[in-house]
């Protein structure tokens, strides 16, 4: 039986029998009826976010979201979610879309007996469960929003859960596993605290003072495995040993080969006994400052590391800063190597710059990547003219403020709001270009403006989590985008050619 | 500049309209009545030189270190080499050059060409 064209739903009620080669989306499609026919502007006085009480289009999610991302970067690490289901259902779905990676999370099961008598039973027989099928080496225990309300006394179950592991199984198999607690009660800040609270927790847990080891701590924050590549290939590049805290690039972005050991685990990830020694380091780089800051600054008090934060090496002077920061620690040169790729960007820049000059872009995202990239744009000589943040932080509106001042805009910035407010200002004040995440597509759909993607998260594009933005080779990649989706969208082909 | 010779001794009277110096210029192939009217209108103490190679611009580039070199697609990416900005003076960057509007797009090009901020990265001395 062979279908031609489209169908009704009367024909396809009719239909004796699904064709053998199926019925596609293009033969099924129904055409939508718009129920106004022009975009009607929202009532002016609900566009501001301060003057409602609802959040329409957040730009952030959970605290939890960022200790499981977090934990997901450790060597043999399960994160134990505290928690309903739904609290691993929704960032496992995320990862996994974001990623595409298996990522093992495990969850307490909070069903409404939970919410009565608390989560110590889910919690003790939990954790024996997970390790008895999974021997994994760290259990971060991170708490959401119920068991925070309940009240929870972690502490205490996870002594008394020890105890029994204890008992039943000996002492080597409960000595195996290392515990870190961390608290992200999801009713207060964001994925990006979450992600700071865990970096914080798993150094008060694990770090202890030894002999001096030479190397460099680095905690990336919520950036991509391709990042951290750059981030290691400029320390290669310098001849730095160092640590990464939290290092994705070995745990969500693994190579297929088989044969496959059981359970499956990552190859890579930040081993324990690296998060041990960070104690001893010559100093940690928070790249992210709202995404580790809290980590590096617990290692500077507790053992006197030094703490340099941010800003996130994204572009050429922030990349720049990074570099002669490690030269200063280290004591050593700024190799050729480097300084050949800064000189590729620059010239990439410079080949390029009749394009993107006086170009008004809205950018969205997370604090330290949008500030970040809110100075590379002006780096490119573009216009920076609405820009978002979905977690409200008066270090970001600091940074951005000072990034314009010194290229001389005014940009509006959306420090905490939602995407709502910022849609509506672009759609008032036309941009053209938008650098945003997958949840900015619509916006960028809607006013037509073509977008470049950046940030967390891209779900809806395969690859970019194997590329870096950051570091120079990051700075060329993501300009190469920048321009061609200039080039795609603006310019005739004819005047392309030359 | 670096361009046809009509547009040699054209461009004078804008680039000092724009307030802008000319200090070397250069033609591949003009004729004889070329050089008459680039000599009438380019100022006294412009170096002009006919149907460079490559070597002479580069040391016309060291010699003058010129703020712009207005040129076409070919030598462009010598001079940046050299931290030299250019404008595409042949096909334009972002044309047409002509008449009144057409020099709004010249001075706009112009503009993007000298203060691009690429060029205060290229002098940071660690980097060098």
């Amino acid at each position: 039986m062979k279908l031609n064209g489209r169908l009704t739903i009367e024909d396809l009620n009719a239909l004796p029998e699904i064709p053998i080669e199926g019925i596609n989306y293009e033969q099924i499609y129904i055409e939508k009826e718009p129920i106004c026919p022009e975009y009607t502007p929202p009532d002016e006085t609900i566009i501001p976010s301060s003057k409602r009480t609802v959040v329409i289009d957040p730009g952030r999610i959970c605290m939890p979201f960022g200790a499981m991302w977090a934990s997901v970067g450790v060597h043999k690490c399960i994160p134990f979610v505290q928690g309903a289901q739904g609290c691993t259902t929704y960032p496992r779905y995320t990862f996994s879309r974001i990623f595409r990676e298996p990522v093992s999370i495990a969850t307490a099961s909070f069903h409404e007996d939970a919410a009565v008598f608390g989560g110590r039973k889910n919690l003790i027989e939990g954790i024996r469960n997970l390790i008895c099928r999974y021997q994994p080496e760290v259990i971060s225990i991170i708490t959401v929003c119920s068991s925070e309300i309940i009240g929870d006394d972690i502490d205490s179950y996870l002594d008394e859960a020890k105890e029994q592991l204890e008992e039943e199984f000996g002492p080597e198999v409960s000595d195996s596993v290392k515990f870190v607690i961390i608290h992200t009660p999801s009713f207060a800040g964001s994925h990006i605290e979450g992600y700071n609270r865990a970096a914080k927790a798993f150094l008060q847990t694990l770090a202890k003072k030894r002999s001096p080891n030479n190397k460099v701590n680095i905690i990336p924050g919520m950036v991509t495995p391709g990042d951290i590549r750059e981030v290691k290939h400029i320390l290669r590049l310098m001849g730095i040993e160092n640590i990464i805290l939290f290092d994705i690039s070995g745990t969500l972005d693994c190579p297929l080969r088989l044969p496959q050991s059981m359970p499956y685990y990552p190859k890579g990830g930040t081993k324990s006994e690296e998060i041990m020694d960070m104690a001893n380091s010559l100093a940690t780089f928070a790249l992210s400052p709202h995404e580790g800051k809290a980590g590096a600054t617990y290692l500077e008090k507790r053992f006197k590391v030094p703490a340099i934060i941010g800003p996130l090496p994204l572009g050429v002077h922030n990349t720049d800063i990074f570099v002669k920061r490690l030269a200063d620690v280290t004591g050593r040169p700024i190799p050729e190597e480097i300084k050949d790729e800064r000189g590729i960007l620059l010239d990439a820049m410079a080949d390029t710059f009749h394009y993107t000059m006086m170009r008004r872009v809205a950018i969205c995202g997370d604090p330290d990547i949008v500030a970040a990239a809110t100075r590379f744009t002006c780096e490119l000589g573009m216009e920076p003219v609405a820009i978002f943040n979905g977690t409200p932080s008066k270090d970001f509106a600091q940074e951005v403020w000072a990034v314009a001042e010194e290229y001389n805009y005014k940009p509006t910035i959306f420090n905490g709001g939602d995407m709502f407010e910022w849609e509506d200002f672009i759609k008032r004040e036309k941009v053209d270009l938008i650098l945003g995440n997958s949840k900015a597509v619509n916006v960028a759909k809607e006013t037509d403006t073509p977008i470049v993607r950046i940030g967390f998260p891209i779900y809806d594009r395969v690859g970019y989590q194997r590329r870096a933005n950051i570091g120079y080779r990051g700075g060329e990649y993501l300009l190469d985008l920048i321009v061609n989706t200039i080039l795609d969208s603006k310019f005739p082909d004819d005047r392309v050619h030359q | 500049m670096y361009v046809g010779g009509p547009r040699v001794w054209h461009w004078p009277k804008v680039m000092k309209e724009l307030g802008m110096k000319v200090v070397f210029a250069m033609c591949t192939f003009a004729h004889e009545d070329d050089y008459e009217k680039i000599n009438a209108r380019q100022e006294d103490g412009v170096f002009i030189i006919d149907a460079p190679n490559e070597f002479e611009i580069e040391e016309c580039l060291e010699r003058f270190k010129p703020d712009l070199f207005l040129t076409g697609l070919k030598e462009k990416y010598l001079a940046r080499k050299f931290g030299v900005p250019t404008v595409n003076s042949h096909s334009y960057e972002r044309g047409p050059y002509a008449m009144f509007r057409g020099l709004i797009n010249f001075a706009r090009d112009i503009y993007q060409g000298i203060y691009a901020p690429v060029w205060k990265f290229t002098k940071d001395k660690d980097f060098m």
